[in-house]
């Protein structure tokens, strides 16, 4: 037997190593498409992130707003523990400002994206009082008048006083304005006669002291149209000094002007004014509101003759006086805060003296037939103006033809007047501190008036809401938002930390109220807001404990007035449905729309809901 | 006894087989990845043009709400439009008043004809202008728009509107962009979007 041995074929393993190469080689192509893929989805996920954290960070800013309309600081969460607004998380760090305003700046995180907002809010603006002394279809200033401002928190005007010659001013600018014309070296009391200057001449350059001549008309750039009339010499009272400063909605301590104007408007002057500072023109808009009469408690029928001199009108806080309100000859009136006073006209006789003493509470007055004064009558306010509540004095625009509203001749007066129908003329020997609106405003020769910037915010008879001043996106990372590597909301479980809800992400929580209880005393309360007692008549004012630095902030006045009873309304409909809720049985199992339905019928929800197109189309209650 | 042993390789037959088998499951692949890569490359050709027109859109749109409404310059009321807008961002309020940024311009400037690009400026003719190419493939004129006809070809209420187009309602400021190339195929393919924004300011 013979053996041949079998050639022995080594098992390479070339199958093998190529189908290895085959492999790899796909799963390199597979990688590369794979990560290519990522990125654009990516750079997708981050665009859509971005826009969302936006909306989120605008979010912040609005509930920041709502806040610091409470009278809270703005701050809401903390970088720490934010607040959760839909898919997103948020927070607000707010900085107070030394002309009252708030900045915040508001950072936004949802999912891979990081967003910055910055926004500047102006609380509570009283759109009548911010605005100084309006006249809204013009304003004639007369010679040697002077106005200038201070502040009312910070002391009284004599105070601030800075300058004692040649006039005695605190030197802080004050805030005039119109949407007509203004007649500087106004003709009251005056010979002079006046020049013309077409508006885009006014505008073309600002004018500087420089080109104001000495006894001359100011004079405008190269570019000005021939005037039309040229002034008389008589007009030149060298010795005559008009001092106008305006400054702009921002209460400025620059000196800098602003004289509020539409397009349509000029400005006049004799050639007597000297006008400090730059004359920045930014025309605004401005929708007087209405003058609404307010609510009262007890009324008196038929006129209400005072002929002594009496303390109050003896009825309780809150009344109206279905006639007129006559002071006669010689008499006086004074009226104690906290008071709501309605009226048709109110009459001032000559030698008549009104006064008011705002310091325990704020005093509302609503005239419907003007103000008449008599020789000298007298108009005073008595409280220190830095413990001053507030005296608003609102005048009706008429119906018919009626005289226009004249102050009483003297007196001190601290308040505001808002009679956007009536030509109001300030007497010079009537010392106004506060602010007036009127339909058209002029000032004796040698007036002076004092714009109060405390008043600016707040108060009553008008809704005073924040607003806006400045918004703009805070770049960061590489661009305007920031890429973020892992989802907060992943970060912050992994922490263990839950986010507060947006609702409550504001810290403050105690407060001091003081309100008006149900015998018509003003008390304090200091505690935790939710211990708040809900029976008071009235909240006069209200401060929060900055829980910053522990701190109070400033008071909060309350803004409107309750004109047509909505508040008892909304309260008599809110205990309706906490009884309703309180009696309705717990539903066991989950209900489906025919449950829903039924159960709504057993709690009477129609007259407490308000009806949308959804439930139009299927009433639910028979 | 003899023990034969067996010759390595294969027939013939076999081999030619085997060969057909590899061809045929080598045209499949092929054409998987032909179909594949076709796909890939315009899925990712069309999201490289979704992205420019989104960042494109977006950029324009955060510059706007951050601009100051009265100073806005550009815009029109429909059914007219602007290729431009002339804005400046507020800063913010100091003492003397609103601070505003620097004149900023944002408008559509011509390459070719028929395209052009969208270009952002800074100080627009004055010897500190900055300026910031957006995009680079923006046509002549709106997408499906007939250029110069006097009529709304496309049914957005705007007539022969550019490829960047401003218009106005109200205080609401739109934003009309129309991005296009050409694709790995030749084909011209364009995109468009329009975005509506207020100025915050």
């Amino acid at each position: 037997m013979q053996v041949v041995p079998r050639p022995h074929t080594r098992r390479r393993g070339a199958a093998l190593l190529l189908s290895l190469i085959a492999v790899l080689a796909v799963g390199a192509i597979s990688a590369t498409l794979r990560r290519v893929q990522t990125t654009i989805d990516g750079d997708q996920r981050f665009s859509i992130d971005r826009r969302a954290a936006l909306y989120v960070a605008e979010a912040g800013i609005a509930e920041a707003t709502l806040a610091i309309s409470q009278g809270k600081s703005g701050a809401m969460a903390s970088e720490e523990i934010p607040a959760a607004f839909g898919e997103g998380l948020f927070w607000v760090a707010a900085q107070d400002r030394p002309d009252r305003s708030i900045e915040l700046r508001c950072t936004a995180q949802v999912r891979t994206a990081e967003f910055v907002l910055r926004s500047i809010i102006v609380p509570n603006l009283n759109p009548i009082t911010s605005r100084g002394f309006f006249g809204i279809e013009g304003v004639e200033i007369g010679q040697g008048t002077l106005i200038d401002a201070f502040d009312s928190s910070n002391g009284s005007y004599d105070s601030q006083v800075t300058a004692t010659a040649p006039h005695r001013t605190t030197g802080l600018a004050g805030r005039l304005g119109t949407l007509g014309q203004i007649n500087l070296d106004g003709s009251s009391g005056a010979s002079a006669e006046s020049t013309t200057f077409t508006w885009g001449e006014w505008i073309a350059e600002t004018p500087t002291d420089e080109e104001s001549k000495p006894g001359g008309e100011l004079q405008k750039g190269p570019s000005r149209a021939p005037r039309p009339q040229e002034p008389s010499p008589e007009a030149s009272t060298g010795s005559t000094v008009t001092e106008v400063s305006s400054t702009t909605a921002t209460a400025s301590t620059s000196g800098s002007t602003l004289i509020h104007a539409d397009v349509e408007g000029f400005v006049l002057s004799s050639g007597d004014a000297v006008v400090k500072g730059v004359i920045d023109l930014h025309p605004l808009g401005f929708i007087p509101p209405p003058v609404l009469r307010p609510r009262t408690v007890a009324t008196l029928n038929g006129d209400h003759m005072v002929t002594g001199a009496e303390v109050g009108l003896g009825f309780e806080s809150s009344v109206e006086v279905a006639g007129d309100l006559v002071v006669s000859s010689g008499a006086s009136l004074r009226l104690n805060g906290p008071l709501v006073l309605s009226a048709e006209a109110l009459r001032l006789e000559a030698g008549a003296q009104l006064l008011f003493d705002d310091s325990a509470g704020p005093i509302h007055v609503f005239l419907a037939d003007g103000i008449q004064s008599g020789p000298d009558s007298a108009l005073n306010s008595l409280a220190h103006e830095q413990g001053s509540q507030g005296t608003s004095l609102f005048v009706a625009p008429p119906e018919g033809t009626r005289e226009h509203a004249t102050l009483p001749t003297q007196g001190r007066f601290h308040g505001m007047l808002y009679a956007p129908g009536d030509r109001v003329v300030v007497p010079a020997d009537l010392r106004w501190l506060g602010a007036i609106t009127a339909r058209w405003l002029e000032t004796e020769p040698g007036a002076r008036l004092s714009f109060d910037a405390a008043l600016a915010t707040g108060g009553q008879g008008a809704a005073a809401t924040p607003r806006i001043a400045s918004w703009q996106i805070v770049p960061v990372g590489d661009g305007l938002a920031r890429r973020l590597a892992i989802d907060p909301r992943t970060t912050l479980r992994l922490q263990g930390i839950t986010p507060v809800p947006s609702p409550t992400a504001a810290p403050e929580t105690e407060c001091e109220v003081i309100l008006l209880d149900d015998s018509g005393e003003p008390t304090i309360f200091t505690g935790h807001v939710d211990d708040l007692p809900s029976g008071s008549e009235r909240l006069m004012r209200m401060r929060w404990v900055d829980t910053r630095n522990g701190t109070l902030r400033p008071w909060l006045r309350p803004t409107g007035a309750d004109f047509d009873g909505t508040v008892d309304a909304y309260r008599e409909k809110f205990d309706q449905i906490r009884e309703s809720l309180s009696a309705a049985q717990p539903v066991p199992h989950h209900l489906d729309e025919a449950g829903l339905q039924e159960l709504s019928r057993e709690l009477e929800m129609e007259i407490l809901l308000k009806k949308t197109a959804m439930m139009d189309a299927k009433p639910v209650v028979k | 006894m003899i023990v034969r042993s067996r010759r390595g390789g294969y027939t013939l037959v076999e081999v030619l087989i085997s060969f057909t088998i590899l061809v045929l499951i080598s045209i499949n692949i092929a054409m998987v990845l032909r179909a594949g890569r076709a796909a890939a490359v315009t899925g990712t050709f069309a999201a490289r043009v979704s992205n420019e027109l989104n960042q494109t859109v977006d950029r324009i749109a955060l510059a706007l709400m951050g601009a100051d409404a009265a100073a806005l310059d550009g815009p029109q009321l429909k059914p007219l439009s602007s290729e431009y807008v002339r804005f400046q961002a507020c800063l913010g309020v100091e003492e003397s008043g609103v601070v505003h940024g620097p004149v900023e311009e944002i408008k559509w400037a011509p390459t070719t004809p028929e395209a052009g690009r969208i270009v952002w400026r800074e100080n627009p003719s004055s010897a500190q202008e900055r300026r910031v190419v957006w995009s680079t493939a923006v046509p002549s004129t709106y997408m499906h728009e007939v250029p110069s006809n006097g009529t709304d070809d496309n049914g957005n209420a705007i007539e022969d509107e550019a490829g960047l187009a401003f218009t106005m309602d109200g205080p609401r400021v739109d934003i009309h962009v129309t991005v296009e190339r050409v694709g790995h195929d030749g084909r011209a393919r364009p995109m468009q979007r329009t975005q509506h924004i207020f100025c915050r300011n």
